[in-house]
């Protein structure tokens, strides 16, 4: 499974165009996520490749590339 | 007004107050936010109870269960609005604290109560803030919060 593929997947989803989506994207800054948004796009990952998000970690989200990199990190852990 | 020019208006004042909160210097002790009912409902409906589970503590959902599917929607959006209207009154200290760490409540006399949780009562503290206060505003597309705390010698 390519994680990245994957999460650019799920953001597409909820509107945003692949071509937005790059490691060094800021999501509040260049796509204009706020807090809600943010939250949405945390449970949509959590739904799509069945892991669980901390709480804690959602605040330390600030780019695209973090978010793949938390996906690739849990999926790491959940297939041992 | 309608209710696009008033989200709009209020998310400008509310990214004049985040560049204020990056200046050096003390808390703003005040915050505001607004929530665009519509759009949440929208994620509601596509993510169903695993939003509202990540966004409001177990008491939060009790107060926000029942009745009908408007209501819900327009509690749930109240209460992301107060969360975040708090979490801005302490500027910097706020930050990292996550949508569990800010309970809205409800008082005697139906008035939103903020209850912090134990981190978030020392970031309050350490802002040099006390005596947290909070309203919450909806329209049928809008919901609005403000929180205000002062300083803890005043």
């Amino acid at each position: 499974m390519n994680i990245r593929e994957e999460v650019v997947t799920v953001l597409r989803e909820i509107g945003f165009r692949d071509d937005e989506l790059t490691d060094d994207t800021v999501l509040a800054a260049d796509l204009g996520i706020d807090s809600t948004e943010l939250v949405e796009i945390v449970v949509a990952l959590e739904q799509h490749f069945g892991i669980r998000i901390d709480m804690d970690e959602e605040g330390a989200f600030k780019t695209f590339g973090d978010l793949v990199a938390c996906a690739d990190r849990l999926m790491c852990v959940r297939e041992g | 007004m309608s209710a696009d020019q008033a989200v709009t208006a209020l998310e400008r004042a509310v990214r004049s107050l985040g560049a204020a909160e990056q200046s050096p210097g003390p808390p703003p002790g005040l915050g505001v936010d607004v929530v665009d009912v519509r759009r949440l409902r929208a994620a509601v409906l596509r993510r169903g109870d695993a939003l509202a589970d990540r966004l409001l503590t177990p008491t939060e959902r009790e107060l926000c269960r029942g009745r009908s599917g408007r209501y819900r929607v327009q509690c749930l959006a109240g209460r992301v609005a107060a969360k975040e209207a708090v979490r801005k009154t302490l500027g910097a200290h706020g930050e990292g604290l996550g949508w569990q760490d800010v309970e809205i409540g409800r008082g005697a006399r139906g008035e939103p109560v903020p209850r912090l949780s134990e981190r978030a009562e020392r970031a309050l503290r350490d802002a040099g803030l006390s005596r947290l206060r909070l309203s919450i505003s909806h329209e049928a597309e809008v919901a609005v919060a403000v929180a205000m705390a002062v300083p803890a010698a005043d």
